[in-house]
């Protein structure tokens, strides 16, 4: 009992001085702390503890919870630990969203450290209520044209060609169930005697308007036109090993 | 019950199951999006040839001055402006993370998407079918062996490729080397539906009737300074007995030094007998400055159940730079370019020139020197084969309180095509509000106006303008330490917000 009041006292002369400043220790200022505390952790923890719960490692390792499990939980009645400042690394700086893959492929147990992988669905199935400010910045629609023709980034690792390109191309009017030569590329006016070279520059974007009958028009075998589709180191034969019934498609049952 | 419906059902089953187990813990994120967009496309039309007339610039026109194209019939075809199209998709998405079974390291995992248009017309893509398993699996984790059952992703050189199946990754020496195998019915590329589904089929084209099979596997390894992945993936049709995909590919990552890395790989087609897409960079990273160089070359690649790829589509090969720095304290600075080259397609025509190299740049600041704002720049140019386009963007955003965020943003930008005369000058502006009242939970709101002119030399030319609205609320609960606040990289990856 006669404890009680010297608790209030405690108590009233910590709300008078008001909230402790915390100083994070100078090793927290080194350049490469943010790559080098793990391995400090992994050495001696009980250091960390001091100020650190669970909880504040996991504002950030939310994809590896493991590498907190040494350290306490912020129980009820006790403080939730020295909240840590959450920030991107710096390889992140510049453009990485843009070239991440090599890395992500390689050592994909980094990423995991922050990450989640069910999180990267979000960028790479992006749903059809997400405008602009993702991934795209706001505006990219009108001049996605220049980023898809030469692939500023593989479009397809998030975007269907059929069920994303394509259909909305069809509801835009741009992809057409007629025969060819109705011009809409009237910027070149023999574009379709020569459209040869733009075609295999470009193929995925003129699949995301044109199906199989429109070049089978010309190109099949079985046809009148018999233009042959396929550049010059072509393997035949080794295609016709790996998937016969492809080639059967323009060659009927007289593939050679 | 469509696949994904009879996945989310036995998931739901599962948890209902394992519900009243000691100890359960679990992690639910639910986001909700809603846009309003509208877009101008083209009409397709036709005009009787004795009506046309020799328009302003010499060509033929319709009588309402449109440019035709007549091929000696009796009608010529022309394009005239479509019609204003609006649509408000709607999104909900579903992330639930579930263990504590009284099995330790055993966890459920699902993602679902709930999708649809409030008015209902079939005008905005990616809204159907209606319900959407994203993810949806059982994933038990030890130190040295991960397995998953269910509808997974891996993520490799080849994409990031989902399938209902399972995946097994061994790891007897830790981090030092890890084995994986996976293999199962394989869902389509860039989508999480089967490529039987109606949905992959807009165009009326030819359709696989059965799912393919895929199976892969990979071998990596990571000691100090290296690591890196050999995988291999291959795709056979059950209904052709044929293979519609088999690649290999090689990763790295060499760290040369705490400041400098190198990071690259490549793939090689099997089936065709072509290198595919291959990728170097180095990278040096000292605290706020990033300077990397590298090199990338990329061709595209078809699955072998169409027949694109016997088409032959050529490469191109591109060298880049890109820097970040600070150059005063609260101020960024990022810069990119990039020169690209095709290889020889093997075919011209002297009658249709076309344009087989290009190069892109852009320049990008971050100013957060003012208190309670930022500020964001960007220019960005690019060039080359098909179109091109310039523009630049900006938004400044002001932090009156912790749990609130206002910004505004403007935007203008201008392309060419190369093979159509539809010159698209488009400007944007309008209002963002972020709020997070608690941790765990953000909403916002984004009201633009867009206006868009299109330049041509007939009367198809149209200037039209639209309001574009996007709303949004995420949500995130969760029980015992897990219990967390929403992740930065839930939100985004980390630079996805700023204007490039």
């Amino acid at each position: 009992m006669t404890k009680l009041p010297l608790v209030a006292i405690a108590m009233a002369a910590a709300a008078a001085a008001g909230p402790i400043a915390a100083q994070a220790p100078d090793s927290h200022g080194a350049a490469d702390f943010l790559k080098r505390h793990g391995t400090l952790v992994r050495q001696d923890a009980s250091e960390c503890q001091v100020c650190h719960t669970r909880e504040n490692c996991l504002e950030c390792h939310i994809g590896s919870p493991q590498v907190a499990a040494g350290f306490f939980t912020a129980a009820s009645g006790q403080a939730v630990g020295m909240p840590v400042q959450r920030h991107a690394p710096p390889s992140h700086q510049g453009g990485f969203r843009d070239r991440h893959a090599p890395e992500a492929t390689a050592t994909p147990q980094t990423c995991a450290g922050c990450h989640v992988r069910s999180d990267c669905l979000d960028c790479h199935r992006p749903d059809a209520a997400s405008g602009g400010g993702g991934y795209h910045p706001t505006g990219f629609l009108s001049r996605h044209p220049a980023s898809a023709y030469a692939r500023e980034t593989s479009c397809s690792d998030c975007h269907s060609a059929q069920g994303f390109c394509a259909a909305c191309h069809v509801r835009a009017g741009l992809a057409l169930d007629v025969t060819l030569g109705q011009g809409y590329h009237d910027a070149k006016r023999f574009f379709l005697v020569g459209h040869g070279q733009a075609a295999r520059q470009s193929l995925e974007s003129c699949v995301s308007c044109h199906a199989e009958r429109d070049c089978l028009t010309c190109h099949a075998a079985t046809g009148a036109q018999r233009f042959n589709p396929h550049g010059p180191d072509f393997d035949a034969a080794r295609m016709k090993k790996r998937n016969p019934d492809m080639c059967a498609v323009c060659h009927g049952a007289n593939v050679p | 019950m469509t696949s994904a419906g009879r996945c989310a059902a036995t998931l739901i089953a599962g948890l209902a199951w394992t519900a009243p187990l000691h100890g359960q813990g679990y992690r639910l994120r639910l986001d909700t999006r809603m846009q309003s967009v509208a877009y101008r496309g083209w009409a397709l039309d036709s005009v009787l040839a004795s009506t046309v007339v020799v328009g302003p610039t010499g060509g033929l026109v319709s009588p309402d001055g449109i440019a035709v194209t007549c091929d000696g019939a009796a009608y010529c075809s022309l394009f005239r402006p479509g019609p204003k199209r609006s649509s408000l998709p709607l999104v909900g998405t579903a992330d639930l993370s579930v263990w504590g079974f009284g099995v330790p390291g055993l966890r459920l995992q699902a993602k679902v998407r709930g999708l649809g248009d409030v008015e209902n017309r079939d005008i905005w893509p990616g809204v159907r079918p209606t319900l959407q398993l994203l993810d949806g699996y059982a994933e038990y984790v030890t130190a040295p062996l991960t397995v998953e059952a269910g509808r997974t992703h891996v993520t490799t050189r080849f994409g990031f490729r989902g399938f209902d199946g399972g995946r097994l990754e061994l790891r007897p020496f830790g981090r030092l080397l890890r084995l994986s195998a996976y293999g199962g019915w394989s869902l389509a590329r860039g989508l999480d539906l089967p490529v039987t589904s109606p949905e992959l089929n807009p165009l009326g084209d030819y359709q696989p009737t059965d799912r393919q099979i895929v199976a892969g596997g990979w071998v990596a390894w990571s000691v100090p300074r290296f690591g890196g992945r050999i995988g291999y993936q291959r795709e056979d049709d059950p209904s052709t007995n044929g293979t519609t995909f088999e690649r290999a590919a090689l990763d790295a990552h060499a760290a040369i030094s705490g400041e400098v890395s190198l990071a690259g790989g490549a793939d090689y087609d099997l089936t065709s007998g072509d290198w595919g897409s291959a990728d170097v960079a180095l990278s040096y990273v000292r605290q706020s400055r990033r300077v990397a160089v590298g090199g990338r070359r990329y061709r595209p690649y078809f699955d072998l159940w169409r027949i694109w790829g016997a088409f032959s589509p050529v490469a191109y090969s591109a060298a880049w730079a890109s820097g970040a720095f600070s150059p005063a304290v609260g101020v960024d600075v990022r810069v990119r370019g990039e020169f690209y080259q095709f290889d020889d397609p093997g075919v011209s025509v002297a009658l249709v020139s076309v344009e087989d190299d290009g190069w892109r740049w852009s320049v990008g600041a971050s100013m957060a020197r003012v208190e309670r704002w930022t500020f964001n720049a960007a220019v960005h140019q690019e060039r080359g084969a098909g179109a091109a386009s310039f523009g630049y963007e900006g938004q400044a955003t002001f932090d009156p309180s912790s749990f609130l965020a206002l910004t505004a943003h403007g935007a203008r930008t201008r392309r060419p095509l190369e093979f159509r005369f539809d010159d698209s000058k488009a400007w944007s502006y309008g209002m963002r509000a972020d709020l997070r009242p608690r941790a765990d939970t953000r909403i916002y709101a984004d009201v633009q106006r867009y206006d868009e002119t299109r330049e041509r030399g007939d009367a198809a030319a149209l200037s039209w303008n639209q309001v574009r609205i996007n709303l949004g609320a995420t949500f995130a609960v969760g029980s015992g330490a897990d219990h967390r606040p929403l992740h930065p990289a839930i939100l985004r990856i980390p630079d996805a917000r700023r204007p490039r």
